[in-house]
């Protein structure tokens, strides 16, 4: 059964953009309008992975990376934060929350897909 | 940045359609919210929303390498960043400079799109928001590491505490080594907002140009692999960590797992008009197809509710909130407003109000037009109000609601009111017969009539020709109603009503040498039983039928018949004679044109509880296409 990953933004376009790369690199993809649907649908089903952006209505990436490792299943699941927002205290609210690592967006599909590889067993 | 992500991601413009819909929705979202933004005390969160907004245009823009929206949202941003810190205060010329980038950005798309031929400039729009951007803003400081060495010989000590003190007004001096001897080195940091070339000229002042070294510090940050990516775990280590905390969790996870998962929320999704316009025909035909079983097999009472409830629930997805039209009028009464030096708030209310997506479309242009007339002519300049009374700025509002199967919209502006005298005169000049002592609703009516206009200049906003009677036509050909009340120095209020959809009809069904036509309630005025002496032959007119004080042109559908039916349609009304009438009863329209082809003088068709196809006339095209009177056949299905 191939990897699933969850991908969260509430920017369709980007959603889509970031679904497309890994569906096509052979992962399921789920999607989420926001860190509120995100951690709805995390609560269904255990992920293998989530790429999230951060800056979202309703609740933003970092505060869902936070909760997400909150629950005992997302222990060790990697979180992805994808976000225009690069400023070193952000980056640092996000590790401390618990993401596994920040990438910068406008995002080189082939280097997400480097990382996302690494991560998911 | 990466190389170019737009490359990256193979077609890319597969995801153009998704990012020029969805920018769209949010330059339209970020309008609204700029034109309710309070400048004294904006609101934190429509600040964020609008921020929002421009940040996933951005972001989007960027993987698709728009580059010049990605440039323009971007300096937006900046704006919108320190509006929503509070480091800057909002006023007009920030909102207006926000109106603008944003309809900036709405033509670029529509350029990306290829929906306008040229590019639209968009320096103008940037360097205004720069600008704002800058005003308060310092840029950033940042850290130099200057080193002045080797020394041929020692600087003047004076000399040198005076450069430094001066460069410590400039910013601010950190760390230094001082080693003042021949052969030895300065070296400082310094942090400023200057260029390089600046601190360099500063310091040629005192030491050869040849012996500066300046470099820059890196602000402190933690290890980074890459620009675009910090992993904050390495993945060894993290996927050892893993297979710890899986071996931990096998039972639990396990149990887990024989448990049902509960559904997650139901969230929106889009479907395209056409899939849902399909499900709309489908349940039209299980309308007929109840209708018909319950002909032959008498009535089944659990499914013909169930088919009604299904009915509703399809319509109800092609039903969107009025807000959609609403949305436009604030900035419209703004800008027209400021063009005519008056002062005008606009409230609406009701934007929930539901109604068919089509009909959305087609009373978007009959409002749009009433709220322009309430600004233009319905409100006074303030020293007039002022003088009358009344409050500086005047108010439209813009009201919807649902009453039954129809939406009441109602434009009310609190402007001087309908001119009684003016209009008579007007009609008397126009030849218009007024009985004497009309009442004030048979006055307003007249506004209703062609080519009657009051306004005493012809205006650039609401021009000449088209009034009040285009909107009439335009709303009766949505089966709708248009009602005016006013009083004079208080203001007018125009009621529109029209009906939730345009896929169902109330229609009056008549029969015409056996067969049935069906006739869009809206358009009948009356009908009676005439005698053939009734009728008159007027020349060049073919015959005619006396109505009260109108001749009225006779359409003879085939031999027979001797009812009339009065239409009445956008270019006037006729006698339209049938044999008998049928009935009313809603019907489900069906476009001729998608499923046969277009056949003038019908404009649709409709299939019957027995079965059979009935014709939609169109009214209209039957009113006007008067030569032929004497005895043409109804159109027909061959």
């Amino acid at each position: 059964m191939s990897k699933s990953i969850l991908v969260v933004d509430d920017t369709r376009s980007m959603r889509k953009m970031v679904a497309t790369v890994l569906q096509a690199a052979g992962y399921s993809v789920e999607e989420a309008g926001d860190g509120a649907e995100a951690l709805e649908r995390a609560k269904t089903r255990v992920f293998d992975l989530v790429v999230t952006d951060h800056n979202m209505p309703r609740m933003d990436g970092v505060t869902l990376v936070r909760e997400l490792r909150g629950l005992p299943e997302y222990d060790a699941v990697a979180l992805i934060v994808l976000s225009t927002e690069t400023g070193a205290e952000l980056k640092a609210k996000g590790r401390d929350a618990g993401a596994t690592g920040w990438m910068a967006k406008p995002f080189d599909p082939q280097k997400m897909l480097d990382i996302v590889r690494q991560f998911v067993a | 940045m990466s190389a170019n992500p737009a490359k990256a991601l193979g077609d890319a413009s597969a995801f153009h359609a998704i990012f020029f819909e969805e920018a769209d929705e949010h330059l339209a979202s970020v309008e609204s919210l700029l034109l309710r933004l309070d400048p004294g005390a904006p609101d934190a969160e429509a600040l964020n929303g609008i921020f929002r907004a421009v940040h996933s245009i951005k972001g989007s823009a960027g993987m698709l390498g728009f580059a010049e929206i990605v440039s323009l949202t971007h300096v937006f941003e900046n704006l919108l960043d320190l509006l929503r810190k509070g480091e800057r205060a909002l006023a007009r010329p920030e909102v207006d400079a926000m109106l603008r980038a944003g309809d900036v950005v709405k033509s670029q798309i529509a350029f990306r799109r290829g929906s306008l031929p040229q590019a639209p400039d968009m320096r103008g729009a940037e360097a205004d928001l720069r600008e704002l951007a800058n005003a308060s803003t310092p840029a950033a400081p940042r850290k130099f590491s200057v080193r002045l060495g080797p020394l041929a010989s020692p600087i003047d000590a004076a000399e040198l505490e005076m450069m430094l003190a001066g460069l410590a007004d400039m910013g601010e001096l950190g760390e230094r080594a001082i080693d003042n001897i021949a052969g030895g080195e300065v070296r400082f940091e310094l942090s400023l907002t200057g260029a390089e070339a600046d601190l360099r000229s500063v310091l040629a002042l005192v030491v050869d140009p040849t012996l500066i070294t300046i470099g820059k510090v890196a602000e402190a940050k933690p290890p980074v692999n890459d620009e675009s990516l910090e992993l904050f775990e390495a993945p060894a280590a993290f996927r050892a960590r893993r297979g710890e905390s899986r071996r931990k969790s096998e039972g639990r996870r396990e149990a887990d797992r024989s448990a049902p998962a509960p559904q997650g929320d139901a969230s929106s999704i889009r479907v395209s008009v056409e899939k849902i316009d399909r499900l709309v025909n489908l349940v039209g035909e299980l309308v007929i197809t109840e209708a018909m079983l319950a002909q032959e097999h008498g009535s089944l009472p659990d499914l013909s509710r169930h088919t009604r409830d299904l009915q509703e629930a399809v319509m109800a997805i092609r039903m969107v909130p009025i807000s959609a039209v609403f949305s436009r009028f604030p900035r419209l009464v703004r800008e027209l407003a400021q063009r005519l030096g008056k002062e005008v708030e606009i409230k609406t209310s009701g934007e929930g109000t539901e109604l068919d997506r089509g009909m959305i479309e087609k009373i978007t242009d009959p409002l749009t037009h009433l709220v322009r007339n309430a600004v233009d002519h319905g409100m006074e300049a303030p020293e007039a109000r002022i003088a009358a009374g009344k409050p500086r700025a005047g108010t439209v509002s813009i009201t919807a609601s649902q009453r039954g199967g129809s939406i009441v919209i109602e434009v009310r502006d609190d402007g001087r009111g309908l001119d009684r005298n003016r209009i008579l005169a007007r009609a008397a000049e126009r030849g218009m017969n007024v009985p004497e002592g009309a009442s004030d609703r048979e006055v307003w009516q007249l506004v209703f009539e062609a080519g009657f206009s009051t306004a005493e200049a012809v205006t650039e906003v609401s021009g000449r020709g088209v009034g009040m009677d285009v909107v009439r036509r335009n709303i009766q050909s949505l089966g709708g109603t248009v009602e005016l009340a006013s009083t004079a120095g208080a203001g007018t209020t125009v009621t529109v009503s029209v009906p939730l959809t345009l896929a169902i009809i109330e229609a009056m069904t008549v029969g015409v040498a056996g067969k049935t036509y069906v006739l869009p309630l809206a358009s009948v005025v009356e009908s009676r039983r005439v005698g053939r002496d009734e009728l008159r032959g007027i020349a060049g007119h073919g015959s005619t039928l006396r109505v009260r004080d109108d001749y009225l042109p006779v359409r003879r559908m085939g031999e027979s018949g001797e009812i009339a039916v009065i239409v009445e349609s956008e270019s006037g009304r006729a006698a339209l004679m049938v044999d008998e009438l049928i009935g009313q009863q809603q019907v489900v329209v069906k476009s001729l044109e998608s499923n046969f082809r277009r056949i003038p003088g019908l404009s649709g068709a409709t299939i019957m509880g027995d079965g059979s196809v009935a014709l939609i006339l169109d009214v209209a095209h039957i009113v006007s296409h008067q030569g032929d009177a004497k005895c043409k056949p109804l159109p027909t299905l061959q």
